[in-house]
């Protein structure tokens, strides 16, 4: 093949990235306002409480953590995966020579952009929630921990990127409609909540460590699988 | 029934999602300098935020530090060893919090507890004095519930002498506490690991010491008076 320009893949790939932000803008507008939506119905019931009773005592603490947020997240990245898979010819930017190989990746690339994003937005709408609340309430707080716990962030970015490039690779191999995706999803959700106790354990393992690098390792497995199916697919015109 | 429970929320969450998104998308006002800045003013905020509550939480000197907490469960360990061997006089004189004396009409008397008021250790000792006198003195070290000191907040526990019968009871007190924990506790419940922070259980004794004349007979139900 000769190329009139010849463009670096790492050059290209950069382009690719820097074209989508852009073009898919409103993701990021999406994940924000689904964040604020969620914390104002957490705002007056927290994340959930914890209650301990002594002899004498009723302790009850109403915590507000990551979690609602983390779910949210997944859920979000699971749509939002579906939907760059979905319009990634569309908005591919045709003024670099681009093959399936580098729209895959960056792709990938915008997914990882996106989580990130997720979590300073999920990190930020927690903060100014919990602030608002110190400010306006005449209510005990508590506050142990100020700081955000590392190995829970790292947990954050790895799940929803995982969760953001299976949803990738499912609407790579199979052609879902929106409808269908929704309800795959729910099915999926459904079928492990079940039998979360076990297969969460099974799949991730226990201790922090071990969670991380199983994220990393399904991470690595899901993208070389969507780069692959990605080679093979037929251009489809429309 | 359950699986129900759990799918209509999912379902609302995805379709609030999707129905966001598929807003914004035909929204002409969310283009992607506009989205920049206002995620940028977003963000900002949020650290603005971060650095308030680190500076209430800097503030609130109410937390005690693991160190502290650990001198305490020490400290407990020790009492609750002396008080097994009916050592009171060991006990640290500032934790006494008050004084009763009785002054009963007959001989047998019957401890009754409140049926929540297991906490309260009562620990007996005898005296040779003829006087009709019993003598309770009860002592509780400092409180801490989730590392926070509630002394202040409970009551402590009541001692009457009705008739025969003492009687002791506690006070309920309710404790709601608003908390913000940057975590994922989700995370820490699968690995059983969530409650089993020793040191945000409950610590701190409480110890009713009746000092009673030989002559009198102390009748306990229980089982558990020392």
């Amino acid at each position: 093949m000769t190329f009139i320009v010849k463009v670096s893949p790492i050059k290209n790939i950069f382009e690719q990235v820097k074209w989508k932000c852009k073009v898919y803008s409103s993701m990021f507008s999406t994940v924000l306002i689904v964040h604020i939506l969620f914390s104002l119905l957490m705002f007056s019931n927290g994340a959930g409480n914890i209650k301990r009773g002594g002899t004498f005592i009723e302790y009850d603490e109403r915590f507000y953590s990551l979690d609602i947020l983390f779910i949210i997240s997944i859920m979000t990245l699971f749509i939002l995966g579906w939907s760059v898979a979905n319009k990634s010819l569309s908005n591919a930017n045709f003024s670099i020579i681009s093959t399936n190989y580098t729209e895959a990746i960056s792709s990938l690339l915008l997914i990882i952009i996106l989580s990130i994003f997720t979590v300073a937005s999920a990190l930020s709408s927690l903060y100014i929630f919990f602030f608002i609340k110190l400010l306006m309430t005449n209510e005990t707080m508590v506050i142990v921990n100020a700081w955000p716990n590392l190995p829970s962030l790292i947990i954050f970015v790895l799940g929803i990127i995982l969760a953001g490039s299976v949803s990738y690779l499912a609407k790579s191999l199979f052609d879902f409609s929106k409808i269908v995706f929704v309800m795959v999803i729910v099915a999926v959700i459904l079928l492990v909540s079940m039998q979360i106790t076990s297969v969460f354990p099974f799949l991730f393992g226990v201790g922090w460590f071990s969670i991380i690098l199983r994220c990393l390792l399904f991470i690595g497995v899901t993208w070389g699988l969507t780069i692959f199916v990605r080679q093979r697919k037929e251009v489809i015109r429309g | 029934m359950n699986s129900f429970v759990i799918f209509l929320p999912i379902t609302i969450m995805l379709v609030i999602i999707l129905v966001i998104g598929a807003l914004l998308t035909k929204m002409k006002i969310w283009r992607p300098k506009r989205t920049l800045s206002f995620s940028g003013i977003y963000f900002g905020l949020g650290i603005v935020a971060l650095i308030g509550v680190v500076i209430l939480s800097r503030d609130s000197g109410n937390i005690e530090s693991d160190k502290v907490l650990r001198e305490h469960i020490v400290e407990n360990e020790r009492i609750n060893e002396q008080v097994s061997l009916r050592n009171v006089d060991a006990m640290n004189p500032a934790y006494l919090k008050y004084t009763k004396t009785f002054e009963p009409t007959s001989q047998d008397i019957e401890v009754k507890r409140h049926e929540d008021a297991f906490f309260t250790r009562i620990v007996l000792t005898w005296n040779n004095s003829t006087e009709n006198k019993i003598v309770a003195s009860y002592y509780e070290t400092p409180l801490f519930m989730n590392r926070v000191n509630i002394s202040d907040v409970v009551r402590p526990s009541h001692i009457e002498l009705k008739g025969n019968e003492l009687f002791v009871y506690d006070v309920k007190t309710q404790i709601k506490v608003n908390s913000v924990r940057p975590k994922l506790e989700i995370i820490d419940d699968f690995q059983n690991t969530a409650v089993h922070d020793d040191l945000s259980n409950l610590i701190g004794e409480r110890i009713l010491h009746l000092n009673v004349p030989r002559h009198f007979n102390i009748i306990d139900s229980s089982g558990w008076m020392e």
